[in-house]
């Protein structure tokens, strides 16, 4: 029940405020109905407007630069992830060698395996499979920003879209209509169209960082799998380095 | 506090007669290695405890040591380690032990053929350089050290995050051509990058008030700006490329007050940083200048 009433009081008193704020203005009407008053509303709502789109503005500039270094980030980061992939896989193949170190080191037995199975040099196949799934990502990477480009190229076009079609024609209607109008509207109306150009710049940002680390993702995965295995690769060597060394 | 300090001298000095007992002639013959080893670890441990005393120039004569000895051990990668701790260290006390300790350390690493950590701690002397005024020249060397390795092995956007600061304090100390040269490298590699065309307008609108400065009016500023117009059709509806523009314009009329008018209008939406105040401020005298010349 409290919780009704609560809601009630919430009803009940906007409401009043409401008619408040209308008889306010009604009175207001009353005491002065020049036109005086209404254009100096008018131009304080054109200041407050002015001032709202530049503030916007200048908030969408600074998300924009945050998001040119943060993608900058991004790319140095997956440079050095496939730098590192890289080096994980080398360090593989280092430790397959000292493996067959190690039987050659362990018994004469292993040490003939090691003649008869010298042939197969592994470091071939491994930058082979590296390769590949760089391959695989990156032209995923590429379709999507080309796709974006493509996008860009065609709002640069302009005259083919719809929207931007009616742009330009509500800016004809406009500058036929109110070519009087004030220099505040005319700010607001560029102000806008500045936000809108940013605001897609953003957007395509927003998608190729996605891209980005839709590629760095897998890299990820396989590193981690990776590591795992070169870890207990190292372990085992370790191990039987002791068995050696006890025998 | 007191009593991790006590106890980090008393390793310290326990490893010291570990070194020394394995320097003797006996121990040279029998066992070195593992007693200085031991005085390695002994190091180490002492330099941690320090480090936990915020006792900074302890901390680095303690890593120090030990990465001596590793050297002598011919640990090569221990060795550049300790001395990136003990770098590490001194940077909080003693920002010129530090820098030796760096470059100690980037001499094992470019011996070793790692040159990704040598740029990395090659970028961090310039780092401790670029905090003095009096030293920016030598951090523009060790950034361009560093872009170097980094270039060398590939590693494209780390080297030209180490171009753009070069660039940027060649700007500062005047040296346009070779800022130019800087900025329009990293926009060239950045256009190509879809992710990274958006930082490019940045690095072309540098570029061309670098060329404004160097040609001190505003023809080089335009024919630059043309010809990135060209590489970057998205860079005529920047923001920047219209400052420029505006600012060419009064350039060439010499009115100091649409300059500062224009600069005015961009700093409505974006801030003016420190590097950009200098740079416009420059090409703002230029114009001074220029009216007085008319003058007399």
């Amino acid at each position: 029940m409290s919780r009704g009433n609560r809601w009630l009081d919430d009803d009940i008193e906007p409401v009043r405020k409401g008619t408040s704020r209308w008889q306010d203005d009604d009175d207001v009407e009353d005491f002065d109905p020049n036109k005086d008053y209404f254009t100096q509303v008018v131009q304080r709502k054109e200041y407050n407007m002015v001032e709202s789109t530049q503030r916007s503005l200048r908030m969408l500039d600074e998300s924009e630069r945050v998001g040119v270094s943060t993608a900058e980030e991004l790319v140095r980061q997956g440079e050095v992830l496939r730098k590192t992939e890289q080096r994980v896989d080398k360090m593989e193949q280092d430790l397959k060698e000292s493996d067959r170190h190690l039987r050659s080191i362990k018994s004469i037995w292993g040490a003939f395996v090691n003649k008869f199975s010298k042939e197969p040099p592994p470091s071939k196949p491994i930058s082979y499979d590296d390769k590949a799934d760089e391959n695989g990502a990156q032209p995923k990477l590429k379709d999507a920003i080309d796709g974006c480009d493509r996008a860009e190229e065609h709002r640069r076009d302009a005259s083919e879209h719809p929207v931007l079609q009616r742009q330009q024609q509500s800016k004809q209607l406009y500058t036929e209509q109110e070519k009087a109008k004030s220099s505040g509207m005319q700010e607001v109306e560029e102000n806008l169209g500045l936000m809108g150009q940013s605001l897609s710049r953003l957007k395509q940002l927003g998608l190729g960082m996605q891209a980005e680390i839709d590629s760095q993702d897998p890299v990820i995965e396989r590193l981690g799998g990776k590591i795992n295995n070169v870890d207990s690769k190292i372990h085992r060597t370790n191990k039987e380095m002791i068995k050696i060394n006890r025998s | 506090m007191d009593g991790k300090e006590k106890q980090a001298m008393a390793i310290m000095a326990e490893g010291d007669k570990l070194a020394k007992s394995s320097r003797g002639f006996f121990g040279s013959l029998f066992g070195s290695t593992t007693k200085l080893e031991e005085a390695c670890e002994k190091y180490v441990r002492a330099g941690n405890l320090f480090k936990m005393a915020k006792k900074w120039s302890g901390a680095g004569t303690a890593f120090c040591k030990s990465a001596e000895i590793q050297i002598q051990l011919q640990n090569k990668h221990e060795a550049a380690t300790n001395l990136v701790d003990a770098a590490g260290c001194y940077k909080k006390s003693d920002a010129e032990e530090a820098i030796s300790c760096f470059s100690r350390a980037i001499d094992i690493f470019t011996d070793m053929g790692r040159f990704t950590m040598a740029a990395k701690h090659h970028m961090n002397i310039a780092e401790l350089y670029e905090t003095d005024a009096m030293n920016i020249e030598k951090a523009i060397a060790h950034y361009e050290k560093a872009a170097d390795y980094y270039d060398g092995e590939d590693s494209k956007s780390s080297a030209n995050k180490c171009w753009l600061k070069v660039a940027s304090y060649a700007a500062q100390l005047e040296q346009y051509t070779k800022a130019i040269d800087l900025y329009e490298r990293v926009a060239l590699t950045s256009i190509e990058s879809p992710l990274l065309k958006y930082a490019a307008k940045e690095y072309m609108f540098k570029a061309t008030l670098c060329q404004f400065c160097l040609g001190g009016n505003g023809v080089d500023a335009r024919q630059a700006l043309e010809k990135y117009e060209g590489l970057m059709p998205a860079f005529e509806d920047s923001r920047e490329c219209k400052l420029v523009k505006k600012l060419v314009e009064a350039h060439e009329k010499n009115s100091a007050d649409a300059f500062a008018e224009a600069i005015a209008d961009y700093d409505k939406v974006t801030r003016i940083d420190e590097w950009l105040t200098t740079i416009l401020l420059r090409i703002k005298k230029t114009i001074s200048g220029g009216d007085e010349i008319e003058l007399t």
